[in-house]
């Protein structure tokens, strides 16, 4: 309970950010998670991690549905998605299997338990771009190119198959059928059931009752949840009649679960003690960046400037709950993963307000 | 089977399929999410020996429920019927509970767990009365003065579970006026984001107040606490309500997120009850509800006249669902025919599911239904 305090206060204090976009609430709230944590201040208790299991589980659920709102087939067929997700796999290969080699030589509080799982985490979270920045970049531009156009599609594919892809190849094919057949049994219950209530707060109702049956059955399956429910996502994305609706919904408690969600991720943070420490926990985030936006840079058909591949989408954050459950091995990955979100939103934040001197200048 | 994120998404389907069939009948949505949780109880009981525990999702939505009936309260309705309405109050607890007390004697209950759950059953349900009246969008002289009566209700059957659990009661009263005074500080901090009309920030808030009573209330494991906590998030949304300028729009966005809010808090009120319980205390329960109905005829031909006597009782016929939690522990934990715990438990039951149905009747016959004045979408538009 104290811990569920601790996580609405987060929610609370950042409340007011919530409608200044241009904070960078969600480190704020990561920050915020951190400091209050167990390897923090140790205002939550040290049975965080396991006890909010399925509060983040269902925050992930919410933001996985969400991030499939673009995920419609006319979106995909005008955006070429079978060839673009080929180029995007493979470079989340490369950056992956890259990274997983230069983190088999850190130092034991980095090693993510094992090569194949650490460059699978790793080069999910080099395709988990964020397609809000994108959005927003576009809806700032005053004339537009092609790029720009293209960048939140290209964003939220990615994501998507960012999603998709760390649930899948974490547990064979099995389970990968599993998770998405789960996943679109899930879409169409929701479907039918809010075509049949009358109302929006019964359709507020069975989106939350859904939701929560689509996470707990991945739970009590061993399926990733991210997976299931961006799948039972895409279904709500291709229903031509209560889409609008239901992602109404979705967006409107998108921020709370956001929150929610980054307070927790904050809270599986270790930070290793002991001289040198912040060498460790930033070489290979600061690796990790690099190699993404080099990646990103040089992929053909998606060729994103550095500032449209720098932000992390915050679900990143949830990709190591896909890989498998939550224990004490994922806390290095969610570690790094999570600098990495700290350093792309500070960087991104500095050359937003050094391009608005400029400007004023 | 003991995943509580896959219960709690059973029980609220299965509250939402009960509300939704309710409504096709013209019936309450939260009766119909009673039944839905009670059915899924029953199946899990049949599916599986393991129940998970959900009070801490439970206990969160009543909190945040509470929380929203108190911000319906408006204080110029309080302030201008304030005799009519302590006179109420009065009669309803001295006649309920002398009635439902000799029910419970007659019952065979001992005295003083006789007297208990006279004083805990005589107490009305806020998140019934607000439940219902949400749904219907009734406003008017008989929702608010329904909701008054309720709410001040809980204080006389809270007094008594401090009393009764052994409690002195200088140092209960103390430890009431710092969770009272924690209450208020937190409709205090509350209003920040609400006077900057972040009111998505205020719902959050809403159920930080809620986790933060809770929190409090956990630190007795043997305890009537869950009666504290529906007094204290009431108090806090009253404050919010009372002292925001925006109070029509805080109103307005707290009562768009209500009826979901109702609809799963009442099916996890459904899941508590297990077939044996049923069984065991349906007898007894509409022995103690008969009297409670009684009593409340009673007491609103003293308070209210005879005009709106039937009415005012049969608004009122709900019973507060958190002090018969409180009852049911201090009757567990704390001696007091423990055996016989089921008896009230099923009567609060049945009460919800009764005094919704009759709630919903004497609005509508008071013509407050379809009466609230303020526009769905305010609370969006003030944000835009």
């Amino acid at each position: 309970m104290i811990a569920m305090t601790c996580v609405l206060a987060g929610a609370l204090l950042l409340s007011r950010p919530w409608l200044e976009a241009r904070k960078p609430f969600a480190s704020l709230a990561l920050l915020l998670g951190m400091t209050m944590g167990p390897d923090g201040l140790g205002l939550m208790p040290a049975d965080v991690r396991v006890v909010l299991n399925p509060l983040m589980a269902l925050g992930t659920g919410w933001m996985a549905m969400l991030a499939a709102e673009s995920w419609s087939l006319s979106t995909l067929r005008r955006q070429q998605a079978a060839g673009r997700a080929a180029v995007m796999l493979l470079l989340a290969a490369i950056v992956g299997i890259v990274l997983a080699a230069l983190l088999s030589l850190a130092p034991p509080p980095l090693n993510v338990s094992g090569f194949g799982q650490a460059a699978l985490l790793l080069g999910c979270a080099a395709l988990a771009l964020d397609p809000d920045v994108s959005r927003q970049a576009l809806a700032r531009a005053i004339r537009p190119g092609p790029a720009e156009r293209e960048a939140p599609a290209i964003a939220s594919l990615a994501l998507g198959i960012a999603l998709l892809a760390s649930a899948l190849m974490g547990g064979g094919p099995g389970r990968a059928l599993m998770a998405l057949g789960l996943g679109a049994g899930v879409g169409l219950l929701l479907i039918i059931v809010t075509r049949l209530a009358q109302g929006s707060a019964m359709t507020l109702t069975w989106l939350v009752a859904i939701t929560f049956l689509g996470a707990g059955s991945a739970i009590r399956l061993g399926l990733p949840v991210c997976a299931v429910t961006f799948t039972a996502g895409v279904v709500l994305a291709n229903d031509a009649g209560r889409r609008d609706l239901l992602f109404t919904f979705l967006r409107e408690w998108e921020r709370p679960a956001l929150t929610a969600l980054l307070v927790m991720a904050g809270a599986w943070v270790a930070i290793p003690a002991g001289p040198g420490f912040a060498m460790i926990v930033l070489l290979p985030p600061a690796a990790f960046l690099l190699a993404r936006v080099a990646a990103w840079r040089l992929a053909p058909g998606c060729r994103l400037s550095w500032r449209r591949s720098l932000p992390l989408s915050p679900l990143a954050l949830a990709l190591p709950l896909a890989v498998g459950p939550l224990t004490a091995e994922a806390a290095p990955g969610i570690t790094t993963i999570a600098v990495s979100f700290l350093l792309a939103e500070t960087i991104t934040l500095l050359a937003g307000r050094a391009d608005s001197k400029g400007t004023a200048a | 089977m003991s995943e509580p994120v896959l219960w709690l998404g059973f029980i609220m389907a299965a509250g939402a399929l009960g509300a939704m069939a309710a409504r096709a009948a013209r019936l309450p949505a939260i009766s119909g999410a009673l039944v839905g949780g009670l059915a899924v109880s029953l199946l899990a009981t049949a599916v599986s020996a393991q129940r998970p525990d959900l009070r801490y999702a439970d206990y969160l939505l009543v909190a945040f429920l509470c929380f929203m009936a108190g911000a319906d309260i408006d204080l110029t309705h309080l302030a201008r019927n304030r005799r009519s309405i302590l006179a109420g109050v009065m009669a309803q607890t001295v006649l309920v509970t002398a009635l439902v007390m000799l029910a419970a004697l007659a019952l065979r209950f001992d005295l003083r767990a006789a007297l208990a759950i006279g004083v805990c059953l005589s107490a009305g349900s806020p998140a019934v009365v607000f439940a219902v009246s949400t749904e219907l969008r009734a406003h008017g002289d008989l929702s608010q003065r329904l909701l008054c009566l309720s709410s001040l209700s809980l204080l006389p059957a809270l007094a008594v579970l401090l009393f009764m659990r052994d409690m002195a009661l200088p140092s209960g009263a103390a430890l009431l006026l710092v969770e009272a005074a924690v209450a208020a500080a937190i409709g205090l901090v509350i209003l920040i984001p609400v006077s900057r009309m972040s009111l998505r920030g205020a719902i959050v808030a809403a159920a930080l107040a809620g986790s933060v009573i809770v929190a409090l209330t956990q630190r007795w494991e043997v305890s009537p606490r869950p009666a504290d906590l529906a007094i204290l998030t009431i108090l806090a949304g009253f404050l919010v309500a009372t002292l925001s300028a925006n109070r029509d729009v805080v109103r307005s966005a707290l009562r768009d997120v209500a009826p979901a809010c109702a609809v799963m808090v009442f099916a996890l009120v459904g899941w508590y009850l297990t077939a044996d319980e049923l069984a065991a205390g349906v007898a007894g329960g509409l022995l103690l509800l008969a009297a409670r109905i009684v009593g409340l005829l009673l007491a609103g031909l003293m308070a209210a006249g005879r005009r709106d006597a039937l009415a005012e009782a049969l608004g009122q016929i709900p019973m507060g669902g958190l002090t018969g939690s409180g009852l049911v522990m201090l009757m567990l934990f704390n001696g007091g025919a423990p055996e016989r715990y089921q008896i009230p438990h099923v009567a609060i039951w049945l009460s919800g599911l009764v005094g919704a149905v009759t709630t919903r009747w004497a609005l509508g016959r008071a013509g407050e239904a379809g009466a609230a004045e303020e526009d769905p979408d305010a609370w969006r538009a003030a944000m835009r």
